[in-house]
């Protein structure tokens, strides 16, 4: 039980990653970001790139990964996103759904379905009175606990987390405050892609690298930012750690393979129960 | 017409949000220096045309001039650089940010480059017009009470120093007392030399401090009056006063060209 | 020839159901249905299921639309008052849900390998050598029946109370609880059109296995509706024949670059579907066919960046 826990705990870090980067661009471009499961692959892909193909070690790799996704998803918001705005968020719910589809595609078409592995050193697990903890667990926490911290500072005490947080409150307001709002957008994009890739590395660490990896976790990120009170990042991370804590608790009961739809049957429950998240203000329909 | 220089101009200005106009043909000029009340029933499109100025509404057509410059191609946040401060009438704070936090906002984004010392010293000044806020900095401004979110929402506005200012009912929710004080504040902003545009309600305590009167029906401009004559006008009194019905009569579209003089 | 002529337009019918199917929901509901695959892979293995224990063709029909239907009103109870967002988040758990059992219910479904040898309804009647054809006129003739009810209901004060729901902010806000009633059935009619496109799939294919219900098919039925002009029946008939025309006529890709392997060819044929559709978004949103749409009702001009 306590091994669930901890791993729980570990896993919901991961977690917390690509569901901030969800709510970011929720809170200011208030939409559901649907590519996100595509985002996670790509960034794992950017990395595998960087780290079989160009023979960077992995720290230099993840880090390549994250601004190359960072990138990537700055070019989609000018591509799509920015030339569909008008239109109501429906129609961008479905142009996100059409760019996860060409992300996967194109790593399908780059690398094949065929299962890759990350060039990385095998360490022996930590243990600590009858608690094992895995040496990719131990760098998953930390990274993705590093990565939190950046963007709690971010979000709190920069200019820019403070524009992208008066965005997402009124952006008609934040822009008669002298708020330049395409570019508060693209640093958005930026960070959520970084987040996202930054999982993406994350995961493929603890495993491998195939094609389904970020569609694998879909439901959990967005279960976790519906708990969270989607939009708001800082309830994401309390819906990660208790999805992951669920996911892990529920894997004594119910078959692993059953993550997916214990996360599903959690997300059914907060809709039903409190839609607003644990933490936020819900969004009916206006 | 060569008057004062004008802070404000609109020339033949449309604007609307579905299909119909909402402003059909509105040109008019805000002095510099002075207070300009625009008045109006409700639904007149007051708030419209201030929106129109502030750039959240793109004119269907016309143009419009800050301090002589052509604004009308600007975006709000360009607009707020060039010195246009604006307090809308509702949503007029980021109520999950706090009451700091949103000042430092009215702030930071106009003056990219100005040192902590700049903004303390413009955060005082601020404080010094509202001291209610003061003990609350790290409170959330969604806890404000309605008529404490004006104030700061008016701070916000005032705090980047703006040379002319938009104000949409910045006395509304304010009880008795506050009114004034909140007037106050504004005739006192307008010595410092901030050309002032509001829309007003409460309108003997405006024309207390206003030099100028509009009046806006039905999106068009009805008139303009020295302020201290404005309440005595009949059109006026029948307008706030008496019945709806006379309010679609038509009436001389220019009653009056500018005061002469002014208090 | 004449083979590959009928098994074409069969596919181009299971895909104009299931774009006639998302035009309720979506064209005319305004509800987000990202987890269809998932609908289509309940309808297809219960007729499937049904079918392999015993029960006639026609009957696992009927059980498919049943359970289609009823899952698909499920799901849209859930986030009946909530943002669409919700419903687009459900709707793609669900259908991820339905894929995990899909894949591990080995007894139930056969799991990765799939349910093989389907039992066709009739085969014993039409006889195996102008099975297909009957196969394609039995599917038009269905998409005739769907097509005919589908309009009933958008004329009938069902689908116009439904436009209005969709369209007008004030009636949404207010939703009272026959509306949410009314928004329910449109998506369980969605639904019992998918699983109709389930079953036929099964009988069709007479094999199915958890691969054939992923993502693509809902990105090829949003693509449809979007060609045809969302809300257009008529419109996703045409929209249906294009997508498919793209992806038959996308074949040729690998004579012209040789370099590329099958996978490739594949995965480029599905980017560029993918990309067909963000230009649609982009550049027609009304769809290719510039059909009467009650788009006057829709404000022009708003605020910029609202
Ligand atoms: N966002 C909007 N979308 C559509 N119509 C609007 C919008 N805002 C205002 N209107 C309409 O425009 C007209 C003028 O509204 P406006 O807010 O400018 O009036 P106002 O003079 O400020 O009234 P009040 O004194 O009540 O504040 C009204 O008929 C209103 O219904
Ligand atoms: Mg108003």
């Amino acid at each position: 039980m306590a091994q669930a826990l901890l791993n729980g705990l570990v896993s919901g870090f991961l977690i917390a990653l690509p569901a901030i980067a969800l709510s970011l661009t929720y809170g200011i471009l208030n939409f559901a970001n649907f590519s996100i499961g595509a985002m996670i692959t790509a960034g794992a892909y950017l990395a595998y790139f960087a780290n079989a193909t160009l023979g960077a070690p992995i720290l230099v790799a993840a880090p390549l990964a994250a601004i190359g996704l960072g990138l990537i998803a700055v070019g989609v918001e000018h591509g799509v996103y920015r030339r569909i705005r008008n239109a109501d968020h429906i129609t961008l719910l479905v142009a996100s759904m059409g760019v996860a589809f060409v992300l996967e595609n194109a790593i399908r078409f780059a690398y094949g379905a065929d299962v890759r592995a990350l060039d990385v050193a095998v360490a022996r697990p930590l243990a600590w009175h009858g608690l094992r903890l895995n040496h990719e667990q131990l760098v998953i926490a930390l990274a993705a606990l590093s990565a939190m911290a950046i963007v709690a500072v971010v979000l709190t005490r920069t200019r820019l987390g403070r524009a992208m947080r008066a965005i997402a409150d009124d952006a008609d307001l934040a822009e008669v405050r002298g708020i330049a709002r395409a570019r508060t957008v693209d640093w958005t994009w930026a960070l959520s892609g970084a987040l996202a890739a930054l999982a993406g590395v994350l995961i493929a660490l603890d495993g491998i690298v195939e094609p389904l990896i970020g569609t694998n976790y879909l439901v959990s990120v967005f279960a976790a930012a519906v708990i969270g009170g989607i939009g708001n990042p800082f309830g994401a991370v309390a819906g990660a750690l208790i999805i992951g804590l669920v996911e892990e608790v529920s894997a004594l009961a119910v078959s692993t393979t059953y993550r997916q739809g214990v996360s599903f049957i959690v997300l059914i429950l907060v809709l039903l129960l409190r839609p607003q998240g644990l933490f936020g203000v819900a969004r009916i329909r206006r | 017409m060569s008057e004062a220089p004008a802070a404000l101009e609109l020339v033949d200005v449309a604007a609307g949000y579905g299909a119909a106009d909402i402003l059909a043909s509105v040109t008019l000029r805000a002095a510099a220096g002075r207070i300009t009340t625009i008045a109006g029933p409700n639904g007149a499109g007051k708030s419209t045309l201030i929106k129109t100025l502030a750039g959240l509404l793109r004119p269907r057509r016309g143009r419009i001039l800050v301090g002589g410059r052509d604004v009308t191609a600007l975006s709000p946040a360009e607009r707020a650089r060039a010195g246009l401060g604006y307090v809308p009438q509702e949503r007029n704070v980021f109520r999950n940010l706090t009451i700091g936090e949103n000042l430092r906002i009215g702030h930071e984004f106009i003056h990219r480059r100005a040192s902590r010392r700049e903004f303390a010293l413009a955060r005082a000044r601020v404080l010094d017009l509202f001291p209610d806020l003061a003990p609350r900095l790290n409170g959330l401004a969604g806890a404000l009470s309605g008529g404490q979110r004006q104030m700061l929402a008016m701070g916000c506005a005032l705090i980047s120093g703006p040379s002319v200012l938009l104000l949409d009912e910045p006395s509304a929710g304010l009880s008795p007392r506050y009114v004034a004080t909140m007037l106050d504040a504004v005739a006192q902003v307008n010595r410092s030399g901030v050309s002032v545009l509001m829309i007003e309600q409460n309108l003997v305590e405006a024309m207390r401090v206003s030099h100028d009167a509009i009046l806006l029906v039905g999106g068009e401009i009805r008139g303009r009056w020295n302020a201290a004559a404005f309440l005595a006008d009949p059109e006026v009194r029948t307008l706030f006063l008496g019945g709806t019905q006379r309010v679609a009569a038509p009436a001389q579209p220019e009653r009056q060209r500018d005061g002469a003089s002014a208090a | 020839m004449m083979g590959y002529l009928v098994a074409i337009l069969t596919f181009v019918s299971l895909a104009v159901l299931l774009g006639l199917a998302l035009n309720i929901q979506w064209g005319q509901a305004g509800m987000i249905n990202f987890g269809l695959a998932g609908f289509y892979g309940i309808g297809a293995y219960t007729a499937a299921i049904l079918a392999k224990h015993g029960v006639d063709g026609f009957t696992a029909t009927a059980a498919a639309i049943a359970v289609t239907a009823a899952f698909s009103a499920g799901v849209s109870l859930a986030t009946l008052r909530l943002r669409e967002d919700y419903l687009a988040i459900t709707t793609l758990a669900f259908s991820e849900a339905v894929r995990l059992v899909l894949m591990n219910e080995v007894w139930l479904t056969g799991g990765t390998d799939g349910i093989r040898d389907i039992p066709r309804p009739l085969v014993g009647v039409i006889g195996g050598e102008h099975y297909e054809v009957a196969f394609l006129v039995a599917c038009l003739a269905l998409i005739a029946i769907v097509y005919g009810l589908l309009e009933r209901i958008v004329s009938a004060p069902f689908g116009r109370a439904l436009r209005a729901v969709r369209d007008d902010d004030v009636v949404a806000a207010t939703l009272g609880k026959d509306v949410l009633a009314l928004r329910v059935k449109a998506f369980a009619v969605g639904g019992a059109v998918i699983g109709l496109a389930g079953a036929l799939h099964a009988f069709y294919f007479t094999y199915i296995d958890p691969g054939e219900f992923a993502g693509f098919v809902t990105v090829y039925a949003f693509m449809s509706v979007i060609v045809g002009g969302k809300g257009s029946n008529r419109g996703l008939m045409a929209g249906a024949v294009t997508v498919m025309i793209l992806l038959e006529g996308t074949r040729f890709l690998k004579d012209v670059v040789p370099v590329l392997s099958a996978q490739q060819v594949a995965s480029l044929r599905l980017m560029l579907i993918g990309v067909g559709l963000i230009a649609m978004l982009i550049y027609r949103p009304q769809g290719l066919s510039s059909e009467y749409r009650l788009s006057a009702r829709q404000p022009a001009g708003a605020e910029p960046g609202s």
